[in-house]
Formats: structure tokens, sequence, C-alpha cells
């Protein structure tokens, strides 16, 4: 716990250095709200093409109860348009977090718990909605290497941890909101 | 560069932007069997252009009424009017491009507002037209921007940026800018002389995502106070119009006018272009007017009288008095004697009611003839005559006294001698030549018998010299200051007596060195502030020698608003600075005067600011002069009343302004007013080159000179120097000048 509440604030840390007339933008991804994963974003834009996202989202449960989680992930964005959170961009990112799959979504008729973390390859489209709104349209694609259990559902949850896998798995499919800070 | 150049004048002025729209009209009737579309071929097809639709609407109603009576139609409010063309229904016509047209065949009429469009056909059915058909202009080649260079006008040393060009579609987009900036180059040095104001047009998207920019700040862009607000940039085809003056250094050169335009987005400038927008051939009919010579205008007097100052200063005087022979009494049957003792007298009278006397040094002087002893006992006498004669009417005390007595020797008698008559003088030097002493030369020259001839120069030589200097302790009289000038022009002057020697001096170039030193000397006097008096009346005496210096009056002319509201900075208006001084700025008579040099100057832009501000005195008696600086700065465009009153000043005025209008129906009012011009005069020929140039359409196949060349030719055999003028004057077409030089180098090697 200690741990991550480091590598929150590091990560903070890196953009919190040279604040200087950057542009803040706070968003949230729709389709997560739509599975009732509250999340937020926070997009600095640090350059006449760049930007760095930080996002989180955490998935309580109240969609479906046997599957819950919570995951953190920073990118950095190329604007292709030439001008920050507008039109085109392209992007990578580094994900990671946790997970509790006791239904069987990811692999039937067992059970998993464990964390996850790797990079991903991330684009989209930013719609200029007005002076300060945008809606944000992105996809990418991650290589992942998760650290989990894998169990038969209904049976004990065993105490060794299988052996890392490597997955590739969509990330940040999102329609999302965001408000122009400045 | 991107300073507005003329500051806080709201009402700069700007002619309307004045678009050639052209089109077909066709005959929808002819069509109805699936033809292809005709024009009207029996009909009369008449194309009017008008301001608004209430001008078109009016004229519409008025030519109805009269063709109900029978009657012919001659206009009423149109700025243009064209007949379509029988044969291919084609027109073109001058309009405004926010103006109305109005398509007359037969009974039937249609209104149309032009909008900005360049080509507007129609179909008309009878009495019934059809709906609007607009073919939207569009570049032959896609991907290039076509300016075509034109000759544009010169107003004396300002130069309208006029632009009316249509962009097509994809040019643009909601994510990009478009930028146009004008700029002058000096046809002479061939060196950019000025950048206009530039033009920017923003997408909706560029525009709002500016703030979007790392570190980017609104006040800091440079380009947005000239973003055009009414309009945004897309896709969409577009026309720009643009409208500027430059001010210009020199009214004797041509300049060129060059535009940059440049499409932006995000990434990079995807399209740029820099083109000639007008040629180095200025139009240059305006240098032909015929100006009035303008009176000067006088401020008055009494207004700017500067108060008379206790001073004081030296005054030396002195008097010669004529004494009787061997008497210390005047002579008092001389005239010269009794004006200088009265002068005498009123001058120790001064000195009793206010001057202080500091000394008074007398000599007596007497002749050689006789003993010398007794001579100067005589001069002693007379010394001492003067002296009582002052004391008993001068009540005053404290004064330095000199007095002295000597007697003029023989040799100075001699001299003296010489002046008038040489033989005598050189006799009496006969007489003198041994060195003798004045006894024995006394005795000599009576021997010699000239003393009869001698006799009237000793009485010069009888008189008493005085020398009263003494300290005016009150301001001069008039008088005494224009003896004071007179004695010594060079002397210095209060402003006050500056202010009496300005109404009592009547040579032109000695008024105008006063006018120079009281100013300066009022300046000195008051801190620095000016005073307006002899500035303008040196102002008029240049404008009666037919010579200006704008610099003159240009720092008493406040050309800046009083506030906000105010369109036009005031004319006669108090101002109090923080001393609480009172100064009328901008008299009438200064921005009168100062008006009229820039005139002369050829500095139109200031004269039109100078007839704004004179325009507010709503005196008749400055009409002439505002209308002429307006005029000549270019607002008869927009300003029948200004249009109308140069023009009816004389026939070559009321010609050229025609010319300068540019429409077929001005230039045929034109062609009405050169018929009053003298065709001996060779401005005749050149105007009517200029008109027959434009009617000449190339189209002639007859192998005859064109009328044009004709005309000019005619014009050069006249006067050589309208050949210089016709190379730069854009008023003519190139081709035309080149033949017509050809011709006439042909005909002088005949």
């Amino acid at each position: 716990m200690k741990r991550r509440i480091l590598g929150v604030l590091c990560l903070f840390a890196v953009f919190g250095v040279r604040m200087q007339a950057q542009l803040l933008s706070v968003k949230t991804n729709l389709l997560n709200w739509g599975v009732c994963a509250p999340n937020l974003s926070f997009e600095l834009v640090t350059g006449e093409r760049h930007s760095f996202v930080v996002s989180g989202s955490y998935l309580p449960g109240f969609y479906k109860k046997s599957f819950s989680g919570w995951m953190l992930m920073p990118e950095y964005r190329f604007w292709l348009s030439g001008r920050p959170l507008v039109r085109t961009y392209l992007g990578v990112a580094a994900l990671g977090g946790n997970y509790q799959d006791q239904e069987g979504f990811i692999i039937k008729g067992k059970e998993q718990r464990g964390s996850y973390a790797g990079l991903a390859a991330t684009g989209g489209y930013s719609f200029y909605l007005g002076k300060r709104w945008n809606l944000e349209l992105s996809a990418g694609v991650g290589l992942t290497v998760a650290h989990r259990k894998v169990y038969e559902m209904g049976a004990e949850e065993p105490d060794t941890f299988e052996p890392l896998k490597l997955s590739v798995i969509p990330v940040n499919l999102g329609i999302t909101l965001g408000y122009i800070i400045k | 560069m991107f300073l507005l150049l003329v500051i806080g004048l709201v009402n700069t002025v700007q002619a309307q932007n004045q678009i050639t729209v052209s089109g077909k009209i066709l005959n929808v009737e002819a069509n109805k069997e699936g033809k292809r579309n005709l024009p009207f071929t029996d009909e009369l097809v008449e194309v009017f252009s008008y301001a608004s639709k209430s001008d078109a609407e009016t004229s519409l109603k008025l030519m109805e009424e009269q063709a109900k009576q029978g009657l012919t139609y001659h206009g009423l409010k149109e700025i243009d009017i064209v007949e379509a063309d029988p044969y291919t229904g084609y027109y073109e016509i001058k309009a405004y491009a926010n103006g109305w047209l109005l398509v007359k065949v037969g009974l039937s009429s249609e209104l149309r507002e032009v909008k900005n469009q360049l080509q507007i056909n129609f179909n008309i059915r009878g009495a019934v037209a059809l709906e609007q058909v607009v073919v939207q202009a569009t570049n032959t080649t896609p991907n290039e921007l076509r300016v075509i260079p034109v000759a544009t006008a010169r107003f004396g040393n300002v130069l309208p940026l006029t632009l009316t060009l249509p962009i097509g579609e994809h040019y643009g987009k909601t994510n990009a800018r478009f930028v146009y900036q004008p700029f002058v180059v000096d046809c002479t040095t061939d060196s950019i002389e000025a950048f206009g104001r530039p033009y920017v047009l923003e997408g909706n998207e560029y525009h709002h995502t500016q703030d979007r920019r790392m570190g980017y700040d609104l006040s800091r862009d440079t380009l947005q106070i000239f973003v055009d607000p009414a309009k945004k940039l897309s896709k969409d085809a577009f026309v720009l119009n643009y409208a500027d003056t430059i001010k210009l250094k020199h009214t004797d050169r041509n300049y060129a006018v060059f535009g940059s335009f440049a499409f932006m987005d995000y990434n990079n400038i995807y399209y740029s272009k820099t083109a000639m927008v007008n040629t180095c051939r200025n139009i240059l009919l305006m240098d032909f007017m015929e100006m009035p010579r303008f009176k000067p205008y006088y401020l008055n007097f009494e207004d700017y009288k500067k108060i008379a100052e206790r001073k004081e200063r030296p005054v030396p005087g002195e008097i010669q008095i004529n004494f009787l022979i061997n008497k210390a009494e005047p002579d008092m049957t001389d005239s010269s004697t009794v004006y200088q003792l009265d002068n005498l007298v009123r001058l120790l009278s001064d000195i009793s009611s206010g001057a202080v006397l500091k000394s008074l040094s007398i000599e007596g002087v007497a002749s050689p003839d006789g003993s010398y002893d007794s001579n100067l006992k005589l001069a002693q006498r007379r010394t001492d005559f003067l002296q009582s004669f002052i004391a008993q009417r001068l009540n005053v005390r404290g004064y330095e006294r000199k007095s002295g007595a000597r007697v003029t020797s023989w040799k100075e008698l001699a001299d003296t001698v010489m002046a008038y008559d040489t033989i005598l003088a050189q006799r009496l030097n006969q007489v003198l030549k041994e060195d003798r002493n004045h006894n024995a030369n006394s005795v000599a020259v009576k021997k010699s018998g000239l003393m009869e001839e001698l006799a009237p120069y000793l009485e010069k030589m009888r008189k008493v010299t005085y020398t009263c200097v003494y300290v005016v302790n009150r301001p001069l009289s008039p008088t005494e200051i224009l003896l004071k000038y007179q004695a010594n022009a060079h002397d210095t002057f209060l402003p006050y007596e500056y202010w009496n020697l300005f109404q009592m001096v009547k040579d032109t170039a000695r008024l105008e060195d006063l006018y120079k030193r009281g100013a300066a000397t009022a300046k000195a006097y008051e801190n620095g502030r000016a005073w307006v008096l002899p500035e303008c009346l040196l102002a008029a005496s240049y404008i009666n020698r037919d010579t200006f210096d704008v610099d003159l009056l240009a720092p008493l002319v406040d050309r800046t608003p009083i506030s906000v509201s105010d369109k036009r900075p005031k004319l006669n208006y108090v101002k109090r600075d923080f001393n609480g001084y009172e100064t009328l700025v901008n008299p009438e008579a200064v921005v009168a005067n100062y008006l009229i040099m820039c005139m002369k100057a050829r500095d139109y832009e200031s004269a039109s600011v100078a007839a704004q501000i004179l325009a507010e005195a709503h005196n008749d008696k400055y009409a002439d002069l505002i209308a002429f600086a307006l005029c000549m700065r270019g607002s008869f465009y927009n300003r029948p009343d200004v249009f109308k009153r140069v023009a009816a000043t004389s026939p070559v005025n009321d010609v050229i302004l025609n010319l300068m209008m540019g429409t077929n129906r001005n230039n045929a009012y034109a062609q009405n007013a050169l018929e009053k011009v003298s065709d001996k005069n060779p401005l005749y020929w050149y105007l009517k080159a200029v008109l027959a140039d434009r009617q000449d359409q190339g189209q002639s196949m007859s192998f005859d000179l064109p009328e044009a060349v004709k005309c000019l030719v005619t014009c050069f055999r006249m006067d050589e120097k309208f050949l210089n003028i016709a190379l730069r004057d854009g008023s003519l077409k190139e081709a035309t000048v080149d033949e017509a030089i050809a011709e006439y180098e042909t005909q002088k090697q005949q």
C-alpha cells in the first residue's frame, strides 16, 4: 500500500515539475461509467505537440459484484495535428493494476486474482466542442504481464502464483469527456 | 510596421468597395423547347447598379412612372448603367460589393442583391423572373490564387490599398488561419516603403483552440487585433475585401503594391503566395487638378496681445543744436534746432514721468574760425547753457553728469567739407598744408578768402552733442518701439514689442524675420509655450508668397480627439494644462492655413485631417478649401457633395473627377465636360486620350492609329513633358503609350 502511494506521488512529482502556464485538463471516460467504474484522468500539456496523461479507474463491483479491480495508466501523447488537445494523437502508456475475477469472465470456469503491468500503444481523436470542452475517442493495444492465482471456481485459493503470463489486451477504449482548466 | 497609420481618427476616409459584376441575362422563353439559353435579342436589356435597395426601388418607381407618361428615364441614383450584349446576353457592371442590381427588360424588371458575388446570371421569362442562378467565381487553376495587377490611383502622398479577390473552395479550413499582408514598394528604389494593415481570417476551431497551445498568451499575439470578427475561415469559397491607405514619403514617385497571402494550419503554412496587386503605373490624373490659389486666414490681433512688461534697459539719445555765431543761445530760426529742442523736452518729460536717468554727457563744440581760446570758452558757455536748460526742466537727482567742450580743428572742417565739395576742401587743405598752430591756421584761412564759401560748413561745426542714458521703467509706446526697431532692427524686443512691430513694419522679408524672432522670444519667455500669432502670420506670409512649410503649424494643430466619444479633434477648444494655463487649441485660422500649406506640399493625408477639423466651423468661407482637401484625398468617391463642389470649379476638374470614378456613366459625363476644355491646352488631348483608351476595347480591325494614340501624339507635340508623365501614368494602357511614343518619335524625325 505504501509503495502504491509512493508510486502515485512520484507520478505527480513528474508532472508537477515546471508547471508554468501549462494547460491542465480533467477528463472522465463515459464508457467506464457505463460499467459503473468511476474514473478520472488528468492531462497536462507540456509542449506544442506533447501532453502527459494520468488515468485512474476503479471497478468496485457495482456492475458485477464478482468482478472488481483498479487500474492506473500514465500515458505520453504526441499530437499529430500540431496542437495539443485537438484532433489526432498517438501515445505510449504504462499500465498497472489489480483485479479479481470470481465468475470466470476471463477464463471460463476459473477464478482469478492478481495484478498486472504492461505497456501499451494508444491513439485517438479529440473533437473540439467548445473553448474548454473536448470529446475524445480513444483506443489502444497493450502488452501486459500478469502475476496471478488461477483456481477452479468455488475451490480454495492456492498459496502459489501462476507463472508470469504475457498477454495482448485492448486498453484505453473510451469515449472521454474533458474539461480544460487553465 | 503593424501600427495603424492614422491614430485615433475613426473617420479615416476609405472608398466603398467597388467590384465588377458580370454575368448573363437570358431569355427563358426561348428555352421552352429545350434549346440552350438565349439572350434577349429583340429587346433592350439594361442593368443598373445601386448602393442600396431603397435607391433601386425609388429609381424603378420613377422609371415606371416615366414610362407610363412616355418620358425617357435619365437616371436617378445609379452607380453604373450598362446594356447587356444582345448576342450573348453578357453584361459587366461596376457595383458596390454590398449593393443591388436592377435588370430591366421591356416591362419586366428584377432586383438582386450583389452580396460580394462577382458573377450573377439572370433567367427572365417575360414579366416573371425565375429563381436566382448564381455562379460562384472559381479559379481556372484550382491550386493557384490568381491576382491580376491593376493600376491604382495615387492622391499626393496617399496611396489607397484596395483588393477584392475571390478565393476558391478548399483553400481554407476550420483549423486554419489566413493572413493577407500587403506592402508598398517604391518603384524608384525598389525598396519596401511601408506595410499595410494585415488582414487575418481564422477558422472557428483555430480561433477557439489557440489558448490550448503551450504558454500561449492572447495579448502577445500580434495578429489578434487584425482578425476579422465577422467572418470565419472554412473550406467554402470567400471573397477577400480589403481596404487601407498608406501615407507615402514622396509625392513624385510611383509605388507598387504587393500582397502576401498565407494559409496556415496548426502544423505549417500549407499555401503561400506573394503577388503584385497594383502595378508601378499609378493613376496620376489627380495631379492635373486645377486648384485655386487659396488666400491665407488671419487671427484677431487683439486676441493674441501680449502684456506690456516693465523692464529696465538703457536707451542712448543724442541731439544736435545749432547756436548763433559767437553766442551761447541756440539759433531759433533753424527748424532743425527747434525740432531737436522740442524732442529733448519731450524726452525729458518722459524721463520725468517714469524713466530713470542714469547719466547725462554734454559736449559743446565750437567752430574753428577765430581764436582757439575764445572758441573754447564759447563752447563751454554753450555747454553751460544746455546744462541749465536741462536742469530747469528736469526734476531728477542722482544722475551722473559729464560735460566737455572742444574746438573743431581746421583739419576736421576740411574732412567735413570733402564730403560735400571736394574742390573747396582741396583749396582749404592747400591753405592748411603748412604745419601751424590753430590760431595761425585761422589767420591763413581768413587771408585765403575762403571764409564766405566755408560759412555753411562752419555753422555745422557749432553744436552741442548730448548723450543721455536713461532707463525706461514703463512699457515703450508704439512709436518708441518703432524707433528702437529702426535704430537697430536686430535689437532684442519683448513679446509685447513684437506684437506692436507686427502691425507697424510693412516690408515682407523684415516681417517674416520678426515673426520668427517673436515666436522664439515668446516661447523662451513662457517656458516653451508657443505663441500662435506669429506662427500663423508667418504661415500667411508664406502662403501669400506661394511657398509652404508644413512643419511650421503642425505642432499647433492638435489631431487627437478629446475623448473616446468624439469622432474627430475639436476646433477652437480651450485646453487647460497642469499649470492652469488656458490655451485655445486649433484656432480656425491656424487650422485653415495649415490645411492650405499641406495642400501645397501635396500632403493630402494631413490636409484631409485638417479639413475634418475645420469642418466643425460650419462656415461657408472654408467650404471650397475643405472640399478640395477631401477631394484630393480621394473622398469624392463616397461624398457626392465634395464631388459636385470641386467638379464645378473648372471643366478640367469635372473631367478628371468623372474619369476617376471609372464607371461608363461617368466616362460619358467626362466626355461632355471635355468639350468645355480648350483644345489648345495639351491637357485636353491627354484627357481625351485617356477617355479614348477606355473606350477602345482593342477589337478594332482598322489599320489606322487608335484614337487614344493620335490624341497622345498631339499632346506630346504641344508639350513634351507629358511624355514622361504618360510613361508613369496608369490611366493609359502601356501599349497605348508605347505606340504613341513610337509614333511621336517617328514624326519628330520626319
